[in-house]
Parts: C-alpha cells; structure tokens; sequence
C-alpha cells in the first residue's frame, strides 16, 4: 500500500464515514421536521403543466428531475438579477442556489410521493439523506480543485449548502408553494399532506439529537453555576 | 417582470418545446430578459452544479441497486475526490466536510458546541 493511500484505509476514514453520514441525518431531521405543510398550500393558481407533473411522478432520479430543476435555478438568478427575488437569499452564488433548488425540489418530490404511497413514510428521511449526501459530494467535487486543502476552508466552501434549519426552511418555502400553483387541484391537495408526514417522521428521527443538546445546554448552565457560586464560596 | 411571471416565462418556455435542450431554452428566455453577463455565468454554474449532483444521485441509487450503503458510497466518493492528495490533505478534506454538516447541524440548534462530544 502506497503512502498516499494510508488514509483511504485507516480507521479514521471510516470514521468519518459514520460521522458524515450521522450529521447527515441529523442536519436532515432538524431542517424536515420545521416543514409545514399548510404554510406551503398553494396560493393563487395557474393551468398545471405537464412538465411539473411529469417531474412529479418520475423516479426521483432521472432526467425530468434535471430539467425542472435547471428552470427553476435559471429563475431564481434571472430574478435576482432583476432585483425582483421574492425572498430574501443572502446568498446566492452558483452552490446556493443550485443546493436550494435540489433541496426543494426533492423535498416536494418526496412529500407527492409519499402522499400517494409510492415512498414508505419510514423511508421518507433515509430518501432526504440519500440526496443530501449525493450533493454533498458534488459540491465537494465541485469546490475542490480551487482551495486549499484544510479543513476550514473546506468547511467554509461546504457552508452554503447546510444554513441554519430554519434559514433552509424560509428559502425552500416559496419554491414549494409557488410548485403548488403548478399542479392539478387533486396533487395540490396531496403535497401539504405528504409534507406533514414527511415533518412527523423527522421529528421522531431529530428527537435524540434534540435530548443530547438540552443536556449538553443544562451541564453548560450547571458548570457556570457551580463556577459562580464556588466563586462566591470562596470570598 | 416579477419573479412569478419570470418563471412563467420559462416553465412555458419548455412546456411548449419538451423536446428542445432545457439548456437552450433558458439561454433564449435569459437573453430575451436582457440578462446581464454576470447572470449568464451564474446560470451556467448553476445548472453544472445540477448536473454534478444528478450524476451523484445515479451513482448511489447504482450503489444501492448493488447492495452497497450509503456510508460505504460516501467513503468510495470521497476516495475518488481526494485521488492524487496527500493523506493529510485527505484527512483536511474529510473533517472539512463532516465540519461544515455538523456546523448547520449546531446552528439549527442554537448550540456552541458539537453535539457528538462527549459532554
């Protein structure tokens, strides 16, 4: 074995391995369980198109998901361009906007699937995971060649696609509610639905990264109480 | 032109030509919105970084399809992307990585330390 291939091999790449795929599902879970599924029901409609419908019952990998997706990128910088962005996208470099569109989308995706029962509710997650990791990489692939190899200018690349759950939430909210007033009154109806499982399932899966940060926050007030009071003591 | 009417410009754009390169046809509405070059650019990054991750996600459902995890198809791509590094460049890349998920992980929670260290 190669020097240069030590690491492939040693335990702290397997390691990392389960790490990625924990903080995966965690991230994952905290940001699906604040879905909504009534704060994304369609206001005002248009004729529903075929090519969002089409989008919508194709497996969740292929070709429709690629081009549904590419117009909704497009829109989203030609609106900014504009100055004319609905919502408030602090960022919205090339790694936001193509990590906000593919996270909507497949969240929405996920929900219709889920509705109509083509998706297990327990698999539901696992499927968010799945995507999560797939561009996870692609933008890691993507970033790589122009940084430097250390772990916070890698972090710091990776940023953009992991924002606070809840910023994740304000920015996929619009494109979820606006694919709403694409789609056939029936498929409206279904989607709201699917999301409400889809925030059910996450928060039974967020609850014991949830237990683990009220510890970690209640051994954080203790340890400065006793440094307080043990201050105190000793005056 | 607002955002919505931006979008409809586009989404019937392709619904009328399902046929014609996605690509193509958001360059055509892009210039009949007179965007700027800067616009254009990011256009294209976008939809490459669309692609990439497109590839990805066929690259684990395959994965899948031939019984492997998704933990074991991280590793294998995160092997693939590191391929020429050092191992300490390699070890940066992976915590790097792992680092930037657990940091929207803490601040989901509001929290200021990792939540898998041992309190």
């Amino acid at each position: 074995m190669s020097m240069e291939n030590e690491y492939i091999y040693s335990e702290a790449f397997q390691a990392f391995g389960d790490k990625l795929k924990n903080n995966l599902s965690q991230y994952v879970s905290l940001e699906t369980a604040l879905l909504d599924g009534n704060a994304v029901a369609g206001e005002g409609e248009s004729a529903p198109l075929n090519c969002v419908q089409e989008f919508l019952d194709a497996p969740l990998v292929g070709n429709k998901d690629s081009a549904l997706k590419k117009l909704f990128a497009a829109g989203i910088a030609l609106a900014k361009d504009s100055g004319v962005l609905p919502f408030d996208m602090p960022d919205s470099s090339p790694k936001a906007i193509a990590s906000v569109v593919d996270n909507s989308l497949t969240q929405v995706k996920v929900a219709y699937k889920a509705a109509k029962g083509e998706i297990p509710a327990e698999e539901m997650v696992d499927t968010l995971v799945d995507h999560a990791a797939a561009r996870t990489i692609a933008i890691t692939n993507a970033v790589i060649d122009n940084v430097e190899a250390t772990v916070d200018v890698i972090s710091d690349a990776l940023a953009v696609a992991f924002p606070p759950a809840a910023l994740a939430i304000q920015l996929s909210k619009p494109i979820l509610k606006y694919v709403l007033t694409l789609v056939a009154p029936k498929v409206k109806e279904a989607i709201p639905v699917g999301i409400e499982k889809a925030s059910q399932m996450a928060k039974e899966a967020a609850r014991p990264v949830l237990a683990k940060s009220r510890e970690l926050r209640a051994k954080a007030k203790n340890y400065q109480l006793n440094a307080v009071y043990g201050q105190n003591r000793g005056l | 032109m607002t955002y919505n009417e931006i979008m409809a410009a586009l989404l019937q754009a392709y619904e009328a030509h399902p046929e014609m390169d996605v690509e193509k046809i958001i360059a055509q509405v892009a210039q009949e919105l007179g965007a700027s070059e800067n616009c254009m650019n990011s256009i294209k990054a976008s939809l490459g970084l669309l692609d990439e991750m497109q590839e990805k996600k066929s690259s684990l459902e395959a994965a899948h399809e031939e019984g492997e995890t998704t933990k074991k198809w991280i590793l294998a791509e995160t092997a693939k992307v590191t391929e020429g590094r050092t191992d300490e460049e390699k070890a940066a890349i992976a915590e790097g990585i792992a680092k930037a998920v657990d940091r929207g992980v803490l601040q989901s929670l509001g929290d200021d330390e990792p939540t898998n260290k041992e309190g």
